[in-house]
């Protein structure tokens, strides 16, 4: 079987892009001999549709293998919630030729260390050894892409784990119970509508073949990107990547997204066990890669999550209706969602705080944004890019994700062109179309009364 | 010629068959001989570093790493919660917040304002021996990042008007608190193995809001003066600067603080017997799991066998996956979702703990589960064995250059060893290097000496009624506590 040919992506680590991106907007001086250096990658397709990305990194003698499958909970079906997690925690039950443990034992053994994350759209699993222990990682994985072993036994006990996991993760925190009330409410009839782990009864409910097919359906090489960062040479991955990853492909049809369109604001009130009232906003927003998520992720640090945020100094600081507050971006490769929490002091304000946070928004909408906010920005994003350059991983995971979700490995250089051009009247426009009250679903959770 | 045809799509099936079948057949034998691997010990290169003292005490470590242009900070201030009395139990925090909150010269707002425009991070926290501070920012922002730290160590405002509103955010937070299981397992933990040590103070939620509603601007200025002194500082600095540069701008910022020459409290931490064996319940209706630690006062921050216990402790329980604890409670029995042992050395008294979430009715069994996983190393049933020890070796070997593959990193770990711990500059690979001398006897023999499965406290937090039966049905005493 034979590779397409490798091909070599170099790129100077923007420095054009960040230096021009400053200049676009205001007049931040940058001192001469703030050059970024060049970062580059390898990247190459097997027959069977695997894409592997090779990030060389020879300063310390390890290698960081992982592998994503484009498979998360947004895949699931109803009845079925939390299944890619649950087959996340199978992955590591044995194969037909690795007992169970033995994997694990194997790296160990060569002072290695794994694990593994499922995200709403992909599950990923991760190895870091010592570089000369590459072919071991890979052929575990590729052991596991085909070989898993489904023992209904180990399977019972392992859910036995995830049941506690539940509890420990959602269920004992009356943070994660109230996202998980207005989530569930918020994506009725989807499959965001779940946390990833799942409901509990799914979790009882899954059985030894629902996890089968689920592994059948989606662990496939053309469903995969695979990325090794570290003390590698890509020649070697490439000839290691053809001996033990040359299986058939198979059609993978991802069941289709579903998303009840919403046209008027939605509150519900949960009474928890909190001493704190606080409040779930889930605004929707487009896939990741819309180039509207850049202006929102903005936005979001000038409305809420900086510091000096008018949220921050008008709600909590100035009026001191709110005590704590965050945006967090969850975009994917369906329709995402911006979830907003705060916490304020007592019932009783609850109303007013929402009304300031509202006002703060058409304070944006009409009064637009400041010069200084946009310059702060500017410079977040710019010390971002340069720490990004001293961990080749984080931008390997970054470039690996986009091509999984959105085959588009370049989306971050599409991303950072549309914040160079981006303007204040663009900000206003995104906040006005997806900060509106229609879009957004509240979840009040307020104390128990009994 | 049709039957050509077919011949030859069949021979383009079976080659194309053959080009995507993978070409390796797996067995055990493969993977074994693919495994074969003994880690080199790792070196760490000891970066040149320039040590600047100032008149008034205050000690920097200055290295160069001009890779990128960033600059990196991370500094200790002798101290922390260690020096707090019980009527102003938190005081170390709520102060390390305020000084990062406003200045002298810097509102609110302009000191938000000031740290967001020019990229400067900063944070500082209060812990048992000290504060801990860490900075960073992009090189050519560091006459700004200075201008900040300074700002926040020297000229700090405590009576601006954010101080009501801070004290009444940590009030919230601190009855929020009473809410989250963990919370209050490290309330009842800490405060009763610490008893009335100050190490027990900053979890003790009552204790805390009690204090809180008394503690005044002036409180928290008085607390400063006497904690905080140039002379008790030290600060490590890497990244893309010039050396004589930067020592001439840390004078420019720092030179004329005086030090007043504090003398900070010591309280040793008293092990107290009572403790031995206690189970402690922490009734929470609306749990749906239980969430357990158990541990006992260990050894100071002098404890000699470290290097030996760490190796010991990580075979243990030291939140591997492979470790005995989490292969037999999480792998074997299935009752844990995770479960880990650690050790923390302090100047005043140390702690050993075991901690997990456990599904509720399997509470009592996996108490009993972890003792006897320790009594059996313990009385050598399951001794610790040489493939065990290779095996965490093995991993550090692989791990430590990661570890320190940050300059600031290795800086700040020898400015601590030198200045902290009396070590010497290549404490690192000396670290390195025992570890790799030991063999399992030795790990076997301190482990067997410095644990003690007699003395666990146990606190648990979760519903009583899943939890009770199984301890009065072996008719052991549980100390229940009902706060809802």
């Amino acid at each position: 079987m034979e590779c397409k040919s490798i091909r070599k992506i170099r790129f100077l680590m923007l420095t054009v892009i960040v230096l021009s991106l400053l200049f676009s907007i205001n007049s931040l001086a940058v001192e001469d001999g703030s050059v970024i250096p060049e970062f580059e990658y390898y990247n190459f397709q097997l027959n069977n549709g695997l894409e592997v990305y090779v990030f060389e990194d020879h300063s310390i003698p390890l290698v960081e293998f992982s592998i994503f499958y484009k498979v998360g909970s947004i895949d699931e079906e109803e009845g079925l919630t939390g299944i890619s997690h649950f087959l996340e925690h199978v992955m590591f039950l044995g194969t037909e030729t690795l007992p169970k443990g033995k994997m694990e034992e194997l790296i160990k053994s060569v002072g290695g260390d794994y694990n593994a994350m499922t995200s709403y759209d992909f599950t990923c699993y991760l190895s870091v050894v010592p570089s000369s222990m590459l072919e071991l990682v890979m052929a575990i994985e590729a052991d596991r892409m085909v070989n898993l072993k489904f023992d209904p036994a180990e399977i019972e006990r392992e859910r036995e784990v995830l049941r506690q996991e539940r509890r420990s993760r959602i269920e004992n925190s009356v943070f994660m119970v109230g996202l998980e009330k207005t989530q569930a409410v918020a994506f009725e009839g989807s499959s965001l509508s779940h946390q990833i782990v799942g409901w509990m009864e799914d979790l009882n409910n899954i059985s030894v073949e629902d996890l089968q097919k689920y592994y059948n359906k989606y662990y496939v090489p053309n469903n995969a990107v695979m990325v090794v960062a570290g003390d590698v040479e890509a020649n070697e991955v490439k000839r290691l990547a053809e001996k033990y990853f040359a299986y058939e492909s198979r059609e993978v049809i991802h069941q289709e997204f579903k998303l009840v369109t919403q046209d008027e604001e939605i509150v519900r009130d949960f009474e928890l066990y909190t001493n704190l009232p606080f409040v779930w906003m889930l605004y929707r927003i487009p896939e990741g890669d819309h180039p509207d998520i850049m202006g929102i992720n903005i936005l979001l640090g000038i409305l809420i999550n900086n510091q000096s945020s008018r949220v921050k100094q008008e709600l909590q600081n100035k009026e001191q209706l709110i005590l704590e507050a965050e945006a967090i971006l969850n975009s994917m490769r369906v329709p995402g969602f911006v979830m907003v929490y705060y916490f304020v002091a007592n019932e009783e304000i609850m109303a007013e705080a929402q009304e300031a946070f509202d006002r703060e928004i058409e304070r944006i909408i009409n009064e637009g944004i400041e010069e200084e906010e946009l310059q702060i920005m500017k410079k977040a994003l710019e010390k971002e890019l340069i720490y990004m350059q001293r961990d080749s991983t984080s931008m390997a995971t970054s470039i690996a994700y986009s091509k999984l979700s959105y085959n588009n490995p370049d989306l971050y250089k599409e991303q950072l062109a549309y914040v160079k051009q981006l303007t204040e009247e663009q900000l206003i426009e995104i906040a006005r179309k997806y900060f509106r009250p229609e879009n957004r679903v509240v979840g009040n959770i307020v104390p128990v009364k009994e | 010629m049709r039957r050509n045809r077919l011949l030859l799509v069949f021979l383009i099936h079976i080659l194309l068959l053959f080009t995507v079948q993978a070409k390796v057949e797996f067995s055990l034998e493969l993977f074994e001989e693919l495994a074969s691997n003994i880690n080199p010990i790792p070196y760490i290169k000891i970066p040149e570093y320039r040590k600047v003292e100032l008149e008034n005490g205050m000690v920097f470590y200055l290295a160069q790493e001009p890779d990128l242009p960033i600059i990196e900070v991370v500094g200790f201030i002798r101290g922390g919660m260690s020096q707090e009395s019980m009527e102003q139990a938190g005081i170390s925090s709520l102060m390390a917040r305020l000084m990062n909150t406003g200045t002298k010269n810097f509102s609110e707002l302009e000191l938000s304002r000031y740290k967001e425009l020019n990229g400067l991070s900063f944070g500082i926290s209060s812990r048992q021996d000290y504060y801990y501070f860490s900075a960073d920012a992009l090189s050519y922002d560091k006459e700004d990042l200075f201008t900040l730290i300074a700002e926040v160590l020297r000229n700090p405002e405590f009576e601006g008007d954010y101080f009501n509103r801070i004290i009444q955010e940590q009030y919230q937070a601190i009855m929020q608190n009473f809410y989250y299981d963990s919370s209050l397992l490290n309330m009842y933990f800490n405060s009763t193995v610490y008893g009335e040590h100050p190490y027990g103070y900053s979890d003790n939620l009552g204790l805390l809001i009690t204090a809180l509603q008394n503690i005044t601007p002036a409180d928290v200025k008085n607390f400063y003066q006497e904690n905080i002194d140039p002379a008790n500082i030290i600060m490590a600095i890497s990244g893309d600067f010039d050396l004589s540069e930067m020592e001439k701008l840390l004078r420019e910022k720092f030179a004329d603080w005086e030090s007043k020459g504090i003398e900070l409290k010591e309280k040793r931490v008293v092990d107290n017997e009572t403790n031995y064996n206690r189970v402690i319940l922490v009734h929470k209706p609306d749990a749906t799991h239980a969430k357990m630690k158990m541990g006992y006062i260990f050894y100071d921050q002098s404890y000699e066998d470290r290097v030996t216990f760490t190796m010991a402790n990580l075979i243990f329980g030291g939140g591997d996956f492979s470790s005995r604890l989490m292969d037999n409670l999480r792998s074997s029995l299935g009752y844990v979702y995770g479960i880990s042992s650690a050790y923390q050395l302090y100047d005043s008294g140390g702690l050993y703990f075991i901690t997990t979430d456990v599904a509720p009715e399997k509470a009592y069994e996996t108490r009993e589960a972890i003792k006897a996983e320790m009594l059996a190393i313990k009385e050598g049933k399951k001794a610790i064995s040489e493939n065990e020890l290779f095996r965490i070796v093995n991993l550090y070997n692989a791990f430590f250059p990661r570890t320190y593959k940050e300059e600031i990193t290795v800086l700040a770990d020898i400015m601590y060893a030198r200045e902290i711990l009396g070590e010497s500059d290549n404490y690192i690979n000396e670290y390195i290097e025992e570890y790799n001398n030991l063999t399992a006897a030795q790990v076997q023999e301190v482990f067997a000496r410095d644990t003690f499965p007699e003395r666990f406290l146990t606190v648990i937090v979760g519903r009583k009624e899943d939890i009770l039966p199984a301890f009065q049905e072996q008719g052991i005493e549980v100390e229940l506590v009902e706060l809802f």
